[in-house]
């Protein structure tokens, strides 16, 4: 759980990636470069659990930060540089996707073979595989809460949807893994949770 | 702000995955936390999404991230300054050429000449067709009279002369006193200039004129 230190630690990021936004929107090549450095390793494996494949993973991560070169004068600060630029790769992927009409829409439908994201190769995880069953929408919400640990509000920020929503495409999600990871469904009963 | 009574089961089950990931608000994370010591499906639900994010937290860590090659982008990024310069320059030039009044004024002269040289490739507009509101009957005035009688007749006696000829007002008086009048449709052409002369022999009559016929 995030306790103060890490809450301390990621309003510090935030103002350090704010700081950089801003040189960046006056066109400095050099806070760009930090900026693309500090994202890289979080966007590719966002985009990596999201996309299909190699290739529209590295498209899409520079496509997004193309648009985050473009786009910096345009931030007004409404939410935190992180949430507006996973909002720029969430509509990217989304976008890559529906062109690749790869896109399997909100509902909780099961995704097709074609369409498993790169992350799952045959020796991966069971975990993997399970999120690669999820629709696009819903994974995306289990990709930012438990990968990106961001709030449900940042989340509908980022998907550009209502709160609610995000709280219905998760609870469809977990419902889904359940299944597909019916380990990981039913805790040990030795496990004794350290409630307050 | 949740306060921990305000919170239903539903709404502390919904928030336990951002409980988990400790993005909850300090009283939105206090009031789930309680909810969940008291309910027993919270509480299991609590327990599974833990180990869900512990193994989240493996998988994560097993990404092999490539170093960030930023090879592609970086000519991206020039390829978009190097357009906007060219569009920035080509502003420039327009905007020292504009500064001459003579260089100015002859691109004025030469589009309105282009312009002018255009007109004469536009085809002309289709003869529009006009239809008139006025009575049909006038279009054949053969019948009609045009007259101006003294201003001393009084309107009787004016409907009184009407009368004797059979003469019907079609129009008028005109702001110059003149009365289109018809007469009797069944007279003939030499009839009819009988009656325009005779009209016209009239003290009380200044003016008779028949109205020009094409037929």
């Amino acid at each position: 759980m995030m306790n103060d230190t890490n809450r301390s630690t990621r309003k510090a990021a935030d103002s350090d990636e704010l700081a950089l936004l801003a040189r960046v929107s006056s066109g400095d090549r050099k806070a760009f470069a930090d900026l693309y450095r500090r994202f890289h390793p979080r966007l590719y494996g966002y985009l990596l659990r999201m996309l299909p494949n190699i290739v529209m993973v590295d498209e899409a991560l520079d496509d997004v930060m193309l648009v985050v070169w473009k786009d910096a004068r345009k931030f007004r600060g409404r939410s935190s540089v992180s949430t507006w630029i996973f909002g720029i790769a969430y509509h990217k992927a989304l976008s890559s996707m529906r062109a690749e009409r790869r896109y399997q829409g909100p509902l909780d439908r099961v995704t097709d073979e074609a369409s498993l994201p790169v992350s799952v190769a045959p020796d991966d995880n069971l975990l993997s595989t399970a999120l690669s069953r999820l629709s696009f929408d819903h994974r995306q919400v289990v990709e930012l809460t438990y990968f990106g640990g961001y709030s449900y509000r940042e989340i509908a920020e980022i998907a550009n949807c209502p709160v609610n929503t995000v709280k219905t495409r998760m609870f469809h999600a977990k419902r889904r893994l359940r299944v597909l990871l019916p380990k990981l469904a039913t805790p040990s009963t030795e496990k004794k949770h350290d409630l307050p | 702000m949740t306060s921990p009574e305000q919170l239903t089961h539903e709404s502390a089950l919904g928030l336990l995955p951002w409980l988990v990931n400790g993005s909850l608000s300090g009283n939105e994370a206090s009031a789930t936390r309680k909810h969940a010591l008291n309910c027993v499906i919270c509480r299991r639900e609590l327990e599974s999404l833990e180990l869900f994010q512990e193994q989240f937290s493996l998988a994560s860590e097993t990404v092999n991230t490539p170093a960030p090659d930023m090879r592609n982008i970086n000519r991206r990024i020039d390829e978009l300054i190097a357009q906007r310069n060219s569009w920035r320059d080509t502003f420039v030039r327009m905007k020292e050429f504009a500064r001459s009044p003579w260089r100015l004024a002859f691109v004025a002269q030469s589009v309105a000449l282009l312009v002018l040289a255009g007109m004469l490739f536009v085809p002309n507009p289709p003869e529009a067709e006009f239809t008139t509101l006025s009575n049909p009957t006038a279009a054949a005035p053969a019948d009609f009279v045009r007259v101006v009688f003294s201003p001393d007749l009084d309107e009787r006696a004016l409907f009184e002369l009407l009368n004797e000829y059979g003469l019907t007002v079609i129009s008028g008086p005109t702001e110059r006193g003149v009365y289109t009048l018809s007469s009797d449709a069944t007279l003939g052409a030499l009839d009819h200039e009988q009656l325009v002369e005779s009209l016209q022999s009239r003290t009380e009559i200044l003016f008779a004129q028949p109205i020009a016929s094409d037929r």
